[in-house]
């Protein structure tokens, strides 16, 4: 299976240029990309046509356009041009050949930043047939169907348990055992029940006393739902597509914002789920959260902004606080008012000169910050209070 | 940076002059440093602790075994210590008090951009000036946002143990102020002892505080005296 080893691309709608290998080994065989830096970096621009070239080679090109498709010893890319020819996307992969036609042993998932929002109720009313194969292959949202998935899931275990079919009943039971642990997992309970309702042809949830079902969870679990459903569907596709039940593909799974409607705990818990439920996927994603950047240890963290890639596993154990300064450059790790209010105070700490009103306000910023235990705010107001002016040095 | 005294006999594994970190190298140095990084003065677990030549090894190598040059840090200050073509002079962790004699190191009052301040007491103090420079440089990493996460780490530890002896002092001082009784002095004295627990040599960060905020605790200790004699 080819994963992504290298993407390069310059001039391409507003990002300037990005760098930035993914270096694939015997022993880790590919790293994740978490892609973050400022709003109008080129985030999304960046996922979007790495999703394209993905699907396009899916479809059956070899190469996206034009002349920019070629072959190198071990490595492949393929690149878009927009009509200058500076601007460009290059992949490189770890397999020599990324197959034109389909790959039924792997798969690409691609999720846009809306995801979540759109959750469509879906009526089901028996078991029908779904051609995965088909339906995975655009570029539309799976997760219409997710529901009809897992009806058809269950009522094969049902037919196989009523046809002596052993093998093929405990699977599936195996599978929904599975299923109910990821989904315990994501919503934080561990006695959440998952059930199945025969009659309406629908699954309840009942977590700590309340009932909902796949059309009512709130936007963060139905978020991680649509990711998980969507992920499953494609592995299922891949699997019917083999005739082989217990195949675990591998796969690119290609995410922006990975934490939308996610609470923080979410957040931090999110990539170590799905890495772990999906060992064999390599994941491209884009994130606006420090939890998420410090989450796993085999991705690469890389800054649009900075134009800085840095190694998950340097920031695993650092402070939120010290990763939002350092890593997505916000001045301070806290509020910008009590930021101005300490700048102030110094600065007038500062000026030996000051009027009497600027002396006024100094106790008055030294004492409302003590209060809050800000920085250098006590030293002062002690100073202050044993009769010291303060010091254009100190 | 602190001043310690260095214990006399030098470490018997030296004396073989294969290698400069084994075990009772290591004992010997946390021992002697109280725990402490000598640069940043966190506290370092035993297991953690790596030592570093004062006069580096690429251009002092007949001091590589020299119990003398040896100095026990935290992995971080270790690998962050520039890297000296020439070395220039600096000030000597185990002579005495120069360090807290030579070297302020507090944190910066009146600029915002620069946390701390390390500068030489006398201007033409050179091996104070090329030390000061060098801690800054310990707290200011360039370039590699990891590294600068973790330094920013240490500034936020730095700056919590200060916001504690700063409020320790004020309570002292609040104390000293109504101070009216004997027992209300004993108190006041008893405030002060805290903050001293705070600044004694085993303290995290004690001599940066010491140089911080040291002429406060004087002038607290007189005060109560003051208030005790009336």
């Amino acid at each position: 299976m080819a994963y992504i080893t290298r993407i390069q691309g310059t001039g391409v709608r507003n990002l300037q240029s990005l760098d930035v290998e993914l270096p694939a080994s015997e022993q880790q065989p590919f790293r994740h990309l978490l892609l973050t830096g400022p709003n109008g970096s080129g985030k999304s621009g960046v996922l979007e046509f790495v999703g394209n070239c993905l699907a396009a080679c899916r479809s059956g090109k070899s190469s996206i356009d034009m002349s920019g498709g070629e072959t190198h010893g071990n490595r492949t890319f393929m690149s878009e041009m927009s009509d200058e020819r500076s601007s460009h996307i290059r992949l490189w992969f770890t397999d020599a050949f990324w197959k034109a036609q389909a790959d039924d042993r792997a798969f690409v998932m691609r999720s846009p930043a809306r995801r979540g929002q759109e959750w469509v109720p879906q009526p089901v009313r028996g078991p029908q047939e779904l051609d995965l194969k088909t339906l995975t292959s655009g570029q539309g949202d799976t997760t219409r169907f997710l529901k009809q998935f897992l009806v058809n899931q269950r009522t094969q275990q049902a037919f196989a348990l009523a046809d002596g079919d052993q093998s093929t009943a405990q699977r599936l039971q195996r599978w929904f055992g599975e299923l109910e642990q990821q989904l315990r997992t994501v919503m934080g309970d561990p006695a959440l029940g998952f059930t199945f309702d025969r009659k309406a042809y629908t699954f309840r949830f009942e977590s700590r006393g309340y009932a909902f079902d796949l059309d009512t969870m709130a936007d963060g679990h139905s978020a991680v739902f649509s990711l998980l459903g969507d992920l499953l569907l494609r592995v299922q596709a891949c699997r019917d597509a083999l005739g082989d039940q217990t195949f675990d593909p591998t796969g690119i799974a290609v995410i922006d914002e990975l934490e939308t409607h996610l609470h923080l705990e979410l957040q931090e818990q999110i990539l170590p789920l799905l890495t772990s439920f999906f060992p064999r996927v390599q994941f491209i994603v884009a994130t606006h959260s420090p939890a998420v950047i410090s989450s796993v240890d085999n991705a690469v963290v890389y800054d649009l902004g900075r134009h800085e890639a840095t190694l998950s596993r340097d920031y695993v154990g650092v402070r939120y606080g010290a990763l939002m300064t350092e890593h997505f450059g916000i001045s301070e790790d806290f509020d910008r008012r009590t930021e101005a209010e300490l700048k102030e105070l110094r600065e007038l700490w500062a000026n030996v000169k000051r009027s009497s009103d600027e002396q006024t306000r100094m106790q008055r910023l030294a004492d409302e910050l003590s209060r809050r235990s800000y920085g250098v705010a006590r030293e002062i107001q002690l100073r202050m209070a044993m009769g010291q002016h303060g010091s254009d040095a100190a | 940076m602190i001043d310690v005294t260095r214990s006399d006999l030098a470490p018997e594994s030296l004396a073989r002059r294969q290698s400069w970190n084994d075990d009772d190298v290591l004992l010997r140095l946390h021992a002697d440093f109280h725990g402490k990084c000598y640069l940043c003065e966190s506290k370092v677990q035993l297991r953690n602790l790596q030592v570093d030549h004062r006069l580096p090894r690429h251009t002092h190598p007949e001091l590589s075994h020299d119990w003398s040059d040896l100095c026990p840090t935290c992995g971080l200050c270790n690998q962050r210590r520039p890297r000296y073509a020439e070395p220039p002079a600096l000030l000597d962790p185990c002579a005495g008090e120069e360090v807290r004699t030579r070297l302020v190191q507090r944190l910066c009052l009146s600029s915002s951009e620069h946390r701390f301040r390390f500068s030489a007491r006398d201007v033409d103090d050179l091996a104070a000036t090329a030390t000061a420079a060098e801690l800054l440089t310990l707290h200011s990493p360039p370039h590699n946002a990891a590294k600068r996460a973790k330094a920013k780490e240490l500034r936020d530890e730095i700056q919590r143990a200060h916001e504690a002896l700063s409020e320790t002092l004020m309570s002292a001082w609040r104390a000293a102020q109504c101070a009216e009784t004997d027992d209300d002095v004993r108190a006041a004295h008893d405030k002060l002892d805290e903050a001293r627990a705070r600044l004694a040599p085993d303290a995290e960060f004690s001599a940066l505080l010491s140089s911080a905020l040291g002429d406060l605790v004087d002038a607290i200790a007189l005060m109560i005296n003051q208030q005790a004699a009336r």
